[in-house]
């Protein structure tokens, strides 16, 4: 007899995407994660430990998306299980099961890379950092707010959309409004950017107004040049940082 | 002992924090030494540090396989073995910002390695996974994330105590080649944020970026008048 998925057992998921990555490998990437938050459902959808292990196995094949999006995936794996169980009409076999995991973790990887890592983790910093010149300890406090309320919404949401529409969750985030979001959160990051440059150039500990902007601009462009000529990252930094220091030094 | 003791613990949040559960930004340097300056009793001077730190990575991207610095451990580490010899009044904070940097940039590099070593060792996990569902007891997999969680808080212990230990040694030796009080830490900041500019402005690159960045500019000198 199949059932469905407790609302407490969907919020032992959402609480379990929290620790997404903890069993990371090579060989199954998120595998483990996937598998761990759905397990409460699992146990509520199949009475059958034969029915519910072969569903758990299902899951144990290789999974990776973006560690806050997955909760997308994960509503909605759900739900298919359910219908799965049940035979409703239009729930998906085995193989189409395999795909549509595919498919999320490709749409909802490259979404939530461009979005989170690329574009609300460095708006977020460089705000932090501006909050940090205005008044030093408030510096984290601003990072970590600003960072956290979107990116724990964002988590709740997606459990809780991924579950009510299903496989139809990706065309829901994956088109025009995901598209939207990532570039607004990336003008808002340029605009930060800009900001940082003439805050720390007049903040009242300056070296002086021309001698912070010849300081910023030649730093900056050290940086971009380096990065960009350099495949060794590491190196590139510590010459940038032993320019910085010399320049110090000297003057 | 205690201020080790914080810096170890300052190190475990870090790298839990990376990857392993939650993933809230509080690995990033600004928090993590901010928090780390709070537990040792010196708070300016931790967010000071981390402030140095925070643009470096900023546009390095924790994507699926890709080896990445795993910079949360060694600011804490870096930082932590600074506050200790700034603490003891035997360095100023431009000296101590500069060992920080030269400190914890390579060790980053380090510690990207140690995450991979991880991984690599934690692929043992899916076949014991796999033989307790055969055995009716897949609720093991729940276990083997807590391993995960733990390996993590272990690795940021190791790379915090020996990155702070390192940044003691060179902090030691700078102050040896007579280089106290030689640099300005506000000079040194604007400096690092110049920099950190630089290596973040890749992912704003694109042309359409460019008059949100100019606009950015104009607001930030409005706001320095006005305030």
């Amino acid at each position: 007899m199949a059932g469905r998925a407790r609302r407490s057992s969907r919020f032992a998921a959402f609480m379990a995407s929290f620790a997404f990555q903890a069993g990371y490998s090579y060989d199954g990437f998120q595998n483990l994660g996937l598998a761990a938050a759905l397990l409460p459902a699992l146990n509520d959808i199949y009475d059958d430990p034969q029915e519910r292990n072969e569903a758990f196995r299902r899951h144990l094949e290789f999974f990776c998306a973006h560690p806050y999006l997955a909760t997308f995936a994960v509503g909605a794996l759900i739900k298919a299980e359910e219908d799965r169980a049940a035979s409703s009409p239009g729930a998906m076999g085995e193989a189409e099961l395999a795909r549509f995991k595919q498919v999320c973790g490709s749409v909802l990887g490259s979404l939530g890379d461009r979005f989170f890592w690329a574009g609300l983790r460095p708006f977020t910093a460089v705000v932090g950092l501006m909050a940090y010149l205005i008044s030093p300890l408030y510096g984290a406090l601003t990072l970590l707010l600003l960072y956290n309320v979107p990116h724990v919404l964002v988590r709740a949401e997606g459990m809780r959309m991924g579950y009510e529409l299903g496989p139809g969750v990706l065309p829901a985030i994956g088109g025009e409004p995901g598209a939207r979001a990532i570039l607004w959160v990336k003008r808002l990051g340029a605009v930060a950017l800009g900001m940082l440059a003439p805050l720390t150039i007049m903040h009242p500990l300056t070296p002086g107004l021309l001698e912070g902007t010849i300081l910023m601009a030649a730093a900056a462009a050290a940086g971009w040049w380096l990065l960009r000529r350099h495949r060794q990252r590491t190196l590139s930094l510590l010459i940038l940082i032993m320019l910085v220091g010399v320049y110090c030094l000297l003057t | 002992m205690s201020a080790w003791i914080v810096v170890a613990a300052a190190g475990a949040v870090a790298a839990v924090d990376t990857a392993a559960f939650f993933q809230g930004m509080f690995h990033q340097p600004l928090v993590i030494c901010t928090l780390l300056g709070a537990g040792l009793g010196s708070p300016l001077e931790g967010a000071y540090l981390g402030a140095l730190l925070q643009m470096l990575w900023l546009s390095e991207l924790p994507v699926g396989a890709a080896t990445y610095s795993d910079y949360g451990p060694a600011a804490a580490g870096a930082a932590g073995g600074a506050l200790m010899v700034l603490q003891s009044g035997h360095a100023d904070l431009g000296l101590a910002g500069l060992a920080v940097l030269l400190t914890a940039v390579p060790l980053a590099w380090v510690g990207g390695h140690i995450i991979r070593v991880q991984r690599e060792i934690q692929s043992r996990f899916l076949p014991r996974v796999i033989a307790s569902v055969e055995r009716n007891r897949p609720g093991r997999v729940r276990w083997y994330i807590l391993v995960g969680i733990g390996h993590s808080a272990i690795r940021g212990v190791v790379e915090a105590a020996l990155t702070a230990a390192v940044a003691l040694l060179l902090l030691w030796g700078l102050k040896a080649l007579g280089l106290e009080g030689q640099i300005p830490p506000y000079a040194l900041l604007a400096g690092m944020l110049g920099a950190g500019l630089g290596v973040t402005l890749k992912l704003f690159s694109g042309k359409e970026f460019l008059p949100w960045l100019a606009g950015g500019v104009m607001v930030g000198i409005i706001t320095v008048v006005v305030l």
